[in-house]
């Protein structure tokens, strides 16, 4: 075993770029993807002239007391060039004292987006209504605040014991979904070895040697999987040190789970190449098989989302899936090991069934 | 060039079996994501449903009674205590809350059921439902305190939950909701005193009309067009990366340096590689868009003119892609590592298929990231195919058009730079 490990090594120390490529490009995009999260959805306003009156820029004022969107005043033609390309949900155009969305694809956002709008316009008319000069509105307005402060009526959410609900941190959620996805395709790269060294030869002089059949895939595998725990770990320990997420304390825990998901998601690649006969077949569809992953696990969306029972069949034999469960468990609520066996074992279930009947496809196509 | 165009194209048919699974993939995909995801979606479509218990532990009439008691103790005339007293017995909190849940919009996805403590969290631990709302001892009178007295910290309503999930924040955000707007009446109406409160809450107010701008002539893009397009362009990607995997097989196989010896010119068969790649891409785009049209009724009605422009666009997609495998080819000939060649193909894919769209959803990007993204030939594909849909006019389609002719010349003309001459290869 400990040869064919060395000799993957020794050949990943002599060309080391493409390896640093990968890990490098796969950290650059957990980064840019997890990391850009934590902001408010950002929605271009426009007014009806082109560029916002002044009552109009009153309402951009109103409108930005939001903890989840920020308005910006945008140019007509290109607030409304993105909504058409369809790089950006939706835009407001602010009529006076009215407002319309642009939007062209329909999604969740032009709704969550058109309740608040209306809400803060109801609001405002009717106090305007209550007023008759501005100056009184102006007055209205503040002791309105002032009456806010500190409000009759309030809702305190609780755990049931009383103590505080934790909140569900859906940036660390996305954070361990990239990570977890993009170490799926290094480990995929890192196990089409196998085929490749099949194809050229360098398997059947193995199979001469007096390594035996187990010690190969074991030295394989366990590079693989080192390789994917490797860039996880990585990316974790940058987030942790350098931007300073909270990944709460049990970080053996954490490491335990990365372990389990890498070995699984590298005998899920192994059942792929044992389907997949030739290394250039794998190059093709590996690609486009593990981005479906964390879009059929839900990685993209709060927990709770996906309803469709299909989808959610699928989702449960997603490595990706149960492995980020289980992070954000402990990350996010402190779950201890008793906690965690069902995702575990799920991870081990996949794992070995994955190992099992991907080698026994690799073994048939030899013979 | 015909005969490497025919060998390249051979190559491709005799592997049908990968060209099934490069056809049948993308349509199991698309069929998943469009019937799981857009109902989530698109209006809301599949429901959540939510079922939460309600616990009263709080008597109005006690807490009328208190408020009064309180009332006596404090030092003010004895008329504006009665107009007080007329006042609490008017103001009637706990209604307000059965009138939020029996809201025809409200019931369709919360389903509440009275319940005492005991029960009701006994079943919040057994997850037969989902939050516990707790209307505590002292409501009423709290709530009294504060609207009319200005005393104490004002009522709390308590909703308990094991934990933060989708549908605890839906009812959260619905109950939120609905406080702070009886918060901001009772704002206006001690601010404005009666007079204003009376005008404020009357029907003259304006309501702004607000909801979706819809222009003649434009269409909004459904998901299941969204994601047909944006799959059947990624996979047209993937020829490419096709090729270039077929290109190290025959570089293993020495069939480039025989191909050199019989007197054949390197250029022709980088040409062969490009047009085939053509080929076989725009049959694959032809054959997802027309099976996802025919299958999920896609664009029914378009006329003509609307076809031939998603021809155009798909063939100059197909160009471009046809000009990566050009690329691809060139770098696995000039590079000794195949794998880093091959490495490098499968990274350039993934890189263009993440920022343009076509494997993430393109509201996690930054905008800058956008931006490049918009540039590459799949991200250009796309956008271009959306604005189509929505019926801009054919200027539109100009420049991203030539753009791709543009990416085309410039990534040939790369390849061939690349591309090892004879006798060097």
């Amino acid at each position: 075993m400990f040869p064919i490990f060395l000799s993957q090594w020794m050949k990943e120390k002599r060309n080391p770029v493409l390896l640093l490529l990968f890990v490098g490009l796969s950290i650059m995009a957990t980064l840019l993807f997890g990391g850009s999260m934590n902001g408010k959805m950002r929605i271009d306003v426009f007014g009806e002239a082109g560029a916002l009156s002044k009552s109009e820029a009153a309402w951009l004022g109103l409108l930005n007391r939001s903890e989840s969107f920020v308005f910006r005043p945008e140019d007509e033609q290109t607030a409304r060039k993105k909504v058409r390309e369809g790089r950006a949900d939706l835009a407001v155009k602010l009529t006076g004292d009215d407002y319309r969305i642009v939007a062209s694809v329909e999604g969740p956002n032009v709704g969550l987006a058109d309740q608040y709008l209306r809400t803060v316009y109801e609001r405002e008319l009717r106090l305007r209504a209550a007023a008759e000069t501005p100056e009184e509105a102006e007055r209205l307005r503040e002791s309105i605040a002032a009456f806010l402060e500190r409000p009759p009526f309030s809702l305190l959410t609780t755990a049931p014991d009383g103590s505080e609900l934790t909140r569900y941190n859906m940036s660390l959620q996305l954070l361990f979904g990239f990570a977890l996805f993009l170490a799926m395709l290094t480990m995929g790269f890192k196990i089409n070895a196998i085929t490749k060294d099949k194809t050229s030869g360098m398997w059947n002089r193995l199979i001469l040697s007096p390594v035996r059949k187990t010690e190969m895939y074991a030295g394989y595998l366990l590079y693989g999987t080192l390789i994917g725990i490797v860039q996880i770990v990585l990316v974790l320990l940058v987030f942790r040190f350098v931007f300073g997420v909270d990944l709460g304390n049990r970080y053996d825990l954490l490491l335990l789970i990365v372990v389990l998901y890498a070995a699984s998601s590298v005998a899920m690649c192994i059942l792929l190449a044992g389907v997949l006969r030739t290394p250039e077949q794998f190059m093709m569809l590996f690609p486009a098989i593990v981005p479906l992953m964390p879009l059929v696990s839900g990685a993209y969306m709060p927990p709770g989302t996906i309803t469709n029972e299909i989808l959610l069949g699928v989702s449960e034999a997603v490595p990706l899936s149960h492995a980020m469960k289980a992070l954000t468990d402990v990350a996010i609520y402190g779950a201890g090991f008793a906690d965690l066996w069902i995702p575990i074992a799920k991870l081990l279930l996949i794992g070995v069934l994955c190992m099992g009947i991907g080698i026994n496809l690799m073994e048939r196509r030899t013979a | 060039m015909g005969i490497f165009f025919k060998k390249d194209f051979l190559v491709y048919w005799r592997d049908r079996k990968e060209m099934m699974v490069a056809f049948l993939l993308p349509i199991a995909l698309i069929l998943v994501l469009g019937f799981t995801l857009p109902n989530w979606a698109e209006d809301g479509g599949e429901p959540l449903e939510i079922k939460a218990a309600l616990v009263v532990a709080d008597s109005r009439e006690d807490g009328i009674v208190k408020f009064k008691t309180g009332l006596e103790a404090s030092p003010i005339s004895d008329e504006e205590k009665k107009a007080l007293a007329e006042q609490a017995e008017a103001i009637r909190p706990e209604e307000r809350l059965t009138e939020l849940f029996a809201d025809e919009k409200v019931r369709s996805f919360l389903e509440v059921v009275a319940l005492d403590e005991r029960s009701a969290l006994r079943q919040l631990e057994d997850g037969q439902v989902d939050a516990v709302l707790t209307v505590p001892e002292g409501y009423t009178a709290a709530a009294l305190d504060m609207l009319l007295l200005n005393k104490g910290d004002g009522a709390a309503l308590m909703l308990a939950a094991e934990e933060e999930s989708l549908k605890v924040n839906v009812l959260r955000s619905v109950l939120n909701g609905w406080l702070s707007d009886m918060n901001h009446e009772a704002a206006i109406w001690s601010a404005g005193g009666d007079d204003g409160g009376d005008r404020a809450g009357s029907e003259t107010a304006g309501r702004p009309v607000g909801g979706i701008e819809r222009i003649e002539g434009v269409e909004l893009v459904g998901s299941f067009q969204y994601y047909s397009l944006a799959i059947s362009i990624f996979f047209a990607l993937s020829v490419a990366t096709t090729t270039a995997s077929k290109a190290v097989a025959e570089k293993r196989e020495q069939v480039f340096r025989r191909l050199l010896l019989a007197g054949a010119r390197p250029y022709r068969y980088l040409s062969g590689k490009a047009a085939s790649t053509f080929v076989m891409c725009m049959l694959q785009m032809t054959a997802l868009i027309a099976a996802s049209h025919f299958l999920f009724r896609l664009f029914p009605g378009k006329p003509f003119a609307f076809w031939a422009g998603m021809a155009a666009v798909v063939f100059m997609l197909c160009l471009a892609v046809a000009g990566l495998s050009a690329v691809y080819t060139a770098l696995l000939f000039r590079m000794d590592n195949a794998d880093a060649a091959s490495g490098i193909s499968f990274i350039l894919m993934f890189v263009f298929g993440m920022i343009g769209g076509s494997l993430v959803p393109l509201n996690f990007l930054p905008d800058w990231v956008k931006e490049i993204g918009g540039w590459t030939p799949n991200g250009l594909a796309l956008t271009s195919l959306i604005q189509w849909i929505q019926g801009s006019p054919v200027s539109d389609l100009r420049m991203p058009l030539v753009y791709q002719g543009l990416f085309f010349a410039a990534v040939m003309a790369a390849s061939l730079l690349i591309f090892p001459r004879r006798g060097r290869g």
